[in-house]
């Protein structure tokens, strides 16, 4: 592909990540393939309605090196490990989005739950083990949990999550299909041990404070 | 930052945090300028606010400068501006997840990392009262954090700017919607306390700087 192409993608990417909320401020990064050794990342610690293409990275894939002033994001390893399990992935999409987050926070694998789920993500999504922000062992683990499972989303422990596809459309729909997959699945498992048939945030709540709030269990 | 511009970043923000759900109607949100306060009326609706409206208020003994009738809120404001020199803007959050926690009176700790970062390595609860002990042990739970919860009526959040103040509503909302959350997922895991303070550190001293000195 294209350098410049692959920049402009990745900086409408990073504006429609922002319209849907899945990503904020300078949370999260975006990248793009642009050839065999090759991805170009949003930058480190930029918010995304600023960039312009001049903004973007190019990264070698094999050793991370980059050129430029400007430096690409701390993730960039992890990209490039996520690159590295399948020839054609084309896009890498790093997000702190909401409910993926909750369900890292407990690091929990998400069981088959729905045919949109195994049709645009795969047949389980994996919780990949814990590791510091921008460390090898982060970037290991989430790749390791792709590999192993197949899947096109994988949660990142108390971090957040990394979807990946074969172009950026496609990425974002396995990103945007995880936030309703994990809503639903923290539904479905609330329902389940409050024995409520319906679901309500404010009912959650209620039930939240009274198991764990004041004259509850502390 | 001068009156004007304090004024400016509290009527270009009121109607984003309406938006987003971060404060209601009544909410109250104030920005410090040099040696006074800005902040929302009393009783005053944030999605119709003109600049007449705000209240100036001194710093030092919180007596009024100009405008209107500061938000009852005012003391505790005061209190963490005279405390805290690097806190030029506070938002009261009374977003969903964060009016719960304050409700269940806990301690919410860092299941995610961008709250370790963000807000600090653990959210307390504060008294609601506005007497002196309350505003001590308000500065107290706040210390070294970004956000503290005040009992049952949501939280405090804060930072050098209007819009960094916004982000640790965001976090702290989020952070308070994992707490909750997970504990029907078989409960949240919690972030080693070290390596918390750990990522608060570096984020403190590096990477909230990135945004001026990556270009």
């Amino acid at each position: 592909m294209d350098l410049h192409k692959a920049k402009m993608i990745v900086c409408d990417a990073g504006r429609k990540l922002v319209r849907e909320g899945l990503v904020a401020r300078t949370w999260g990064n975006i990248s793009c393939r642009v050839d065999e050794n090759t991805f170009v990342i949003t930058p480190s610690g930029r918010t995304y309605e600023e960039l312009t293409p001049d903004d973007i990275v190019p990264v070698r894939i094999d050793d991370l090196s980059w050129s430029g002033s400007i430096k690409p994001s701390s993730e960039k390893g992890l990209h490039a490990e996520v690159y590295k399990l399948k020839s054609d992935t084309a896009a890498v999409i790093h997000t702190h989005q909401l409910n993926a987050s909750v369900v890292a926070s407990a690091r929990r694998d998400i069981p088959l739950i729905s045919d949109e789920m195994r049709d645009i993500i795969g047949e389980k999504i994996p919780c990949a083990g814990y590791g510091l922000p921008g460390t090898k062992k982060l970037k290991t683990a989430s790749a390791a949990a792709l590999r192993e499972t197949g899947s096109k989303a994988a949660l990142m422990a108390n971090h957040g999550a990394v979807c990946y596809g074969t172009d950026m459309d496609n990425a974002f729909l396995v990103a945007t299909t995880l936030e309703r997959v994990c809503a639903r699945f923290v539904e479905q498992e609330y329902l389940k041990i409050s024995g409520e048939k319906e679901f309500r945030t404010e009912s959650m709540h209620s039930y939240y404070l009274k198991k764990n709030g004041r004259g509850g269990r502390r | 930052m001068t009156i004007e511009g304090a004024i400016k970043e509290i009527l270009d923000t009121a109607e984003r945090l309406l938006q987003e759900g971060i404060v209601d109607m009544n909410g109250c949100l104030s920005c410090r300028a040099g040696d006074a306060v800005v902040i929302t009326p009393e009783g005053g609706n944030l999605s119709s606010l003109s600049e007449g409206d705000l209240a100036v208020v001194k710093l030092e003994n919180g007596r009024s400068w100009k405008g209107g009738r500061p938000c009852g809120e005012l003391p505790r404001h005061l209190r963490i501006y005279r405390k805290r020199n690097d806190i030029s803007a506070l938002i009261h959050s009374t977003q969903s997840s964060v009016l719960a926690s304050s409700r269940a009176g806990l301690t919410v700790r860092p299941l995610l990392d961008d709250m370790a970062q963000l807000v600090g390595t653990s959210i307390r609860t504060a008294p609601a009262g506005r007497n002196s002990s309350s505003l001590k042990k308000l500065t107290n739970a706040f210390k070294g954090r970004n956000s503290v919860f005040i009992d049952g009526q949501g939280a405090l959040c804060g930072s050098s700017t209007m819009d960094d103040a916004h982000a640790v509503c965001q976090v702290t909302e989020k952070a308070c919607k994992s707490f909750i959350e997970s504990s029907y997922l078989g409960g949240g895991i919690r972030i080693n306390p070290l390596e918390s303070w750990l990522m608060r550190m570096v984020y403190l001293k590096k990477y909230s700087k990135q945004a001026v000195n990556n270009r």
